[in-house]
């Protein structure tokens, strides 16, 4: 009986210490990359991902976790659990604004956002008392919503139901429990494809807001600071996956069978679209005149308090040591 | 005549001594560990109670609290109304048991959380579907308390009533409801706190309304002692409800309540 509670003592100190112990890298591995995602890969995380793949070839020891909300991850890279995160604007900014040690350093995708409704809803006022889902209170895509309703139809006033996940609200529409919805690209294209006849695109933030930073590249600064060589890396990885891309769109093909399993039919469509709005910036997208728009912008729609800087939330030297070593590209968003 | 039991004058107030000192521990560790860890997702102990005194005073947070339990109220009554019967039914007939007891392990195993895009789907984005989702969480461990309840009894207090010629009607008034009945009570009041996540558990993952939405936007905006003065106030709720249906089982059961099965 006692080598039995011997046992289970020795087992529980074992699982704890492996559970509590950090990772170890990979024999022969020249830097550790923890990478933090909110939620499931979507197609605009491919080019991240396939970036971090070509670190992995290059000898980096990669490792990236999908966290169930983005908070979640915003809090694993605040915390030291990441060294790298990517996401939504609103949420990493929101974090540095609350004291977080965070800072971006690039673009991770342009604005590609838009708003589809039922062919009955032809302009900004017939949004009046309809159903119109968001993702959340908090979300980049309501704050967009909010400032287009106010600027061009004062006064309108929809219902509005807070549906988490893109996909989850476009498979509403479709089944006629909303009458509108903010949606990603892919959802865009997936709602156009099968109701053609019911849904249009009421709004396309792409052409509204393009300056708008909505999600980027944010790194640990105490992270950054012990390892600037692997951000440096990191970004120069990235650009080179964006410029891939632009390169041959079809690179992508494979990739989002692959990795998110969708119907290879649609990804042409959806391919057609990122290519309009230059999704994934060959130059890094992350500017000083777009940083101080998207956080003029977030205040001006109540998101965050006045008093946030550009420098507080962004640090270009790694864009720019990145853009120095492979030179600029032609095709950068306008 | 019996000896009597000795007077324990200090045994309450030591009961509620302990429970005073075990707040007051999970208290100062919260506090310590807020204060240690800096984290963006734990606040304080002290930071939240000073946020909760404040939302209390607030309309948003009543309103939300009505809005949620507008769910909760519905589904578990819906739940109560079917489980029991069903429990019942399937406690004393084998011959319902056999078709129904695989949906209800199945119920009891699954995870509800991942079903809930499917009730979405089926009955809309209104109150009917968080209902739904609530009396989904609490409808099994109702109803297998129940048979739990029903197949606990003596069989020899059946074998008696019926010897004394008992027709159903007087098995079910004289012997199997009344010693089914603190299961029945321990599954109710299980069924509740199943009832509550159901209701918390929808507005976070699907429809954010009520407390989920107000949990989810404190979240996104990064105020971690708003998201925990909101999971307290759930907390509160739960443990206010719960210690009334233990008052009631306590009430109607002739040993004082029984935990059923857990």
């Amino acid at each position: 009986m006692r080598r039995i509670w011997q046992a289970a003592v020795l087992f529980f100190a074992v699982a704890v210490f492996a559970a509590c112990a950090p990772p170890i890298p990979e024999a022969g591995s020249i830097g550790e990359i923890r990478a933090a995602y909110p939620s499931v890969a979507d197609f605009q995380d491919l080019p991240s991902l396939m970036a971090l793949d070509s670190l992995m070839l290059k000898g980096y020891s990669v490792v990236p976790t999908f966290y169930a909300q983005s908070p979640l991850a915003v809090e694993a890279l605040a915390g030291g659990q990441a060294d790298v995160g990517f996401g939504s604007t609103r949420s990493y900014w929101a974090a540095i604004e609350k004291g977080a040690r965070l800072t971006t350093i690039m673009e991770q995708a342009s604005n590609g956002w838009s708003v589809v409704t039922l062919n009955g809803i032809a302009e900004c006022a017939d949004l009046h008392g309809r159903r119109l889902a968001v993702g959340s209170e908090g979300s980049v895509a309501k704050a967009m919503t909010d400032a287009f309703l106010q600027k061009n139809c004062p006064g309108t006033i929809p219902e509005i139901l807070y549906i988490p996940g893109s996909d989850s609200r476009a498979a509403a529409l479709l089944a006629g429990q909303i009458d509108a919805t903010t949606a990603e690209p892919a959802d865009v294209v997936h709602l156009l494809r099968e109701g053609s006849d019911r849904f249009h695109v009421l709004v396309d933030f792409a052409v509204r807001l393009p300056d708008l930073i909505t999600t980027a590249v944010y790194v640990n600064l105490d992270y950054a600071q012990a390892h600037p060589e692997t951000i440096r890396a990191l970004v120069e990885a990235l650009l080179m996956s964006h410029r891939s891309i632009e390169a041959n769109p079809d690179l992508l093909t494979s990739q989002a069978t692959r990795r998110l399993g969708i119907d290879a039919s649609e990804i042409p469509s959806i391919l057609a679209t990122h290519r309009r709005i230059a999704t994934w910036d060959v130059n890094g997208g992350l500017t000083w005149e777009a940083i101080g728009y998207s956080l003029d912008f977030y205040v001006q729609t109540g998101s965050f308090e006045p008093g946030l800087e550009s420098a507080d939330v962004a640090e270009l030297s790694f864009l720019e040591a990145g853009l120095s070593e492979l030179g600029l590209s032609g095709s950068s968003n306008p | 005549m019996a000896p009597s039991v000795p007077a324990r004058p200090f045994g309450g107030s030591l009961k509620w001594g302990l429970r005073l000192l075990s707040l007051t521990v999970f208290l100062v560790v919260w506090e310590g560990l807020g204060r240690s860890l800096d984290s963006l997702l734990l606040p304080t102990a002290s930071e939240t109670i000073a946020t909760l005194v404040r939302l209390t005073g607030t309309g948003e947070l009543w309103q939300a609290l009505w809005l949620s339990n507008q769910a909760l109220v519905m589904g578990y009554l819906a739940a109560l109304v079917m489980a029991i019967p069903l429990g019942l039914a399937i406690g004393r007939w084998r011959k319902f048991e056999k078709p129904i007891d695989l949906y209800l392990n199945l119920f009891l195993v699954t995870p509800v959380s991942a079903l809930i895009p499917l009730f979405i789907m089926a009955l809309g984005l209104g109150t009917v579907a968080r209902a739904a989702v609530v009396f989904v969480f609490s409808a099994p461990i109702v109803a297998v308390n129940t048979r739990a309840g029903l197949r606990g009894i003596d069989p020899r207090l059946i074998e008696m009533a019926r010897s004394f010629l008992a027709t159903e009607m007087q098995l079910w008034r004289k012997v199997l409801l009344p010693g089914a009945l603190p299961a029945v009570i321990s599954g109710v009041r299980l069924g509740l706190a199943r009832a509550i996540s159901g209701m918390v558990a929808v507005e976070l993952l699907l429809i954010s309304v009520g407390l989920g939405r107000l949990i989810l936007r404190y979240q996104a905006d990064f105020e971690a002692a708003s998201v925990y003065a909101v999971v307290l106030v759930v907390l509160a709720e739960a443990v206010l409800l719960i210690g009334l249906l233990r008052l009631l089982e306590k009430r109607l059961s002739p040993q004082g309540g029984t935990e059923g099965l857990q």
